[in-house]
């Protein structure tokens, strides 16, 4: 009895003294999905402690794409075991979170954007990815305007300049040259996004902003239609997948890419020896006057509820999301366009890119920016997305039309929505 | 006092197990169980009961349950009829006393065991890549066969992923095999030679009846894990199982229902279709191959 005493004793003050143990730094979690957003948000965490809280320290961890969400996911679910304080969630898994119908997991910013005047600063389109029912839950990183990215040495060799193209007639006709010459080249290939960055170019979307699922449209049939003629025709092509995609574009295969801001980033970090040798201009129209860039992608910065430094994670997002110097460092290292738009503006985000040739990309996106379309959130993006990458393969191939293909998946969401209605 | 405390104490040594047992096992076991007649989506919404509506979508309604289904048996036939035989012959020649530098070659065949599934999924990805891949460049090029689209073309995912399915697994059953050979006594051969058996017939009629027990053991084994095929094809196509979900397994769909999706209540009649569907395939094969007869 008395050992049991002595025993009780020492576990009764070993819990005293851990209570009253003084928290001595504040060390918050935060997970990021590429690396150009874990390099921006480690060095904002530095500065932070710098000039704002010195017992401040961010971990940030490095998860890939899939697990991020999926585990973010689980622990959110499991009451926020194992949950960081901050995450990174991208637009097109966000849906999952909203599945259900119930609250996400993550602290609402409406108040807190509000308060801080930052609302009306940030770009609502945007801001629309990651708002349900009306409260917000995410701040975007970048505005996302798709631009062509290509390679200004063979363009340019072959006697075009892509910056003088209205059209993609232009950009086709010039491409039909090109691989006359050439006919391992692809001028323009098929990645995965394309179909639906176009789409929404053309003002159009895989869902609507009523929620309605929207892939079998005419638009988009048609759209599918006529890139995959292109293809047929060896001006358009299906590129290699993963890191054989980056061995394409080394080995010259691949000359063009359409995509967003993050884009040159990802060129920077994945194909450093071609640096030089990329320039990027707006994306040709579908007709004369039309708009000349699309959005693509996009992740929003999210609190999550679970977290017991919520005040901090905020004043740190604050810090970093919500600053003209946290935007245009941003943009120094990733080529993020800012979607915050008092840091349009700075003229930071004007310097010659010597990856991009010298360019002045901040200019390209500028000019751009303010024709990007609207794009919507629906709970059920991220199981589109799902069913629409299985079936690629067979519409890239011709094994079956891209009605056929639209029509199913359409018909299986809508399904599923009434299912879980 | 002291009597009633020794009557607990064994139990109080031994309770570890069954409170973790408990905790981890039982309880997500009969919770899902219940929440399969439920229909659960999303983080916050309360569980509605639809009795066996969740088994009814599967089973009528959702095709890609039925691939799914498809093509984990596709995986299970090609491991069980190229994997096992496979493994048999490796461990007859491992057996050799000729062999020369036979703990090398064992400990050769073992290693592709130890290694992570995600890296070898990684790995493998990369060998079967169609333009820059091992495989094409290396094995078919010179045969003059045109590049495989290994990894994009729906009716190569199953046979990639058997290829890396036997480079993994053929290596460790060979070992379960060999053990199995050492324990027959050499005398049973001998004595079937003295009668004039070719070596054909002493294996077919003395060594095969006699490794019954490991072949139960490793078929078991193999269909168990068959059906639980996850890391391997998810790392080589997606979670989605890629080109028209050519590579999408059982578990993989169970875990992109419940984990990405968040139904948990079908993910839940997922996994139990699954339980049922091992329990069942595993005791047929039991019951063909008679590893329950006592002799």
């Amino acid at each position: 009895m008395k050992k049991l005493n002595v025993v009780l004793v020492l576990l009764a003050s070993l819990m005293l003294f851990s209570a009253v143990a003084p928290v001595a730094a504040q060390e918050l979690e935060l997970w990021a999905f590429v690396n150009t957003h874990a390099r921006w948000f480690r060095e904002q965490a530095e500065r932070y402690a710098d000039e704002v809280n010195p017992d401040f320290s961010l971990n940030v961890i490095e998860i890939a794409y899939g697990d991020l969400h999926d585990r973010l996911l689980i622990s959110i679910q499991s009451g926020g075991v194992g949950a960081p304080d901050i995450a990174d969630v991208e637009q097109g898994r966000f849906g999952s979170f909203l599945r259900g119908g119930g609250d996400p997991g993550f602290i609402e910013l409406n108040a807190f954007l509000d308060q801080g005047g930052h609302t009306e600063n940030l770009v609502a389109a945007r801001q629309a990815l990651y708002t349900s029912m009306g409260s917000v839950y995410g701040i975007e990183h970048a505005l996302t305007p798709v631009v062509l990215y290509y390679r200004a040495d063979v363009w340019e060799g072959a006697g075009f300049d892509p910056q003088e193209f209205v059209t993609w007639d232009d950009f086709v006709e010039a491409g039909r040259a090109i691989v006359a010459e050439n006919p391992d080249v692809i001028p323009l290939h098929i990645h995965g996004g394309l179909h639906e960055l176009l789409l929404r170019q053309q003002g159009h979307d895989y869902f609507n902003a009523d929620g309605d699922v929207t892939i079998d449209s005419a638009e988009s049939i048609a759209l599918m239609d006529w890139l995959l003629a292109l293809k047929d025709e060896g001006v358009a092509g299906d590129p290699p997948a993963g890191d054989a995609l980056w061995a394409a574009f080394k080995d010259g295969t691949l000359i063009s890419m359409v995509g967003a801001d993050w884009y040159g980033g990802f060129f920077k970090d994945n194909a450093p020896e071609l640096s030089g040798k990329w320039k990027a201009a707006p994306l040709p129209a579908f007709e004369e006057g039309g708009r000349r860039t699309s959005v693509w992608g996009g992740t929003g910065a999210m609190v999550v509820k679970t977290s017991d430094h919520v005040e901090e994670a905020l004043s740190f997002l604050e810090f970093s999301m919500l600053s003209i110097e946290g935007n245009v460092r941003r943009f120094e290292l990733t080529t993020l366009w800012p979607p915050y738009i008092p840091a349009m503006a700075n003229e930071r985000l004007h310097a010659a890119d010597e990856y991009f040739s010298g360019q002045d990309l901040g200019a390209l996106f500028a000019d751009v920016g303010p024709e990007a379309p609207p794009q919507w959130q629906s709970p059920f993006r991220s199981q589109l997305n799902g069913l629409r990458v299985a079936a690629w393969q067979d519409v890239i191939d011709g094994n079956r039309s891209p009605e056929e293909v639209f029509t199913e998946i359409a018909d299986t969401i809508r399904d599923e929505m009434e299912f879980e209605s | 006092m002291f009597g009633r405390g020794r009557k607990i104490a064994p139990y109080l040594f031994i309770s570890p197990f069954f409170i973790g047992y408990a905790i981890f096992f039982l309880y997500p076991v009969i919770q899902s169980l219940q929440l399969s007649f439920y229909r659960q989506v999303g983080l916050n919404k309360a569980p509605r009961f639809i009795g066996f509506d969740n088994y009814v979508r599967l089973v009528t309604k959702d095709d890609l349950f039925i691939k799914a289904l498809t093509n984990t048996t596709y995986y299970a036939l090609g491991s069980i009829l190229i994997i096992v035989p496979l493994a048999l012959l490796l461990a007859l020649i491992l057996h050799s006393p000729k062999l020369r530098l036979r703990e090398f070659f064992r400990f050769l065949y073992f290693t592709p065991n130890i290694t992570a599934g995600v890296v070898v999924g990684i790995i493998f990805g990369l060998v079967f890549e169609e333009q820059y891949g091992l495989i094409n460049n290396l094995l078919l090029a010179p045969l003059g066969i045109d590049n495989v689209r290994w990894l994009r073309e729906a009716r190569w995912v199953m046979p990639a992923v058997i290829l890396l399915g036997a480079w993994k697994w053929t290596g460790i059953n060979a070992i379960y095999f060999m053990v199995g050979l050492q324990n027959i006594p050499p005398e049973l051969k001998e004595a079937a030679r003295v009668d004039g058996a070719t070596r054909w017939q002493v294996f077919w009629h003395v060594t095969l009846p006699l490794l019954r027990p490991i072949l139960a053991f490793v078929l078991t084994i193999a269909i168990i894990g068959s059906y639980n095929l996850f890391a391997e094809p998810a790392i080589l196509v997606g979670l989605e199982g890629g080109p028209n979900n050519a590579g999408m397994t059982m578990t993989m769909y169970l875990y992109t229902r419940g984990f990405r999706e968040l139904k948990m209540g079908y993910a839940s009649a997922i996994g139990y279709s699954l339980a049922v569907i091992i329990l069942v395939l595993s005791v047929v094969q039991l019951v063909l191959i008679r590893a329950f007869r006592e002799d």
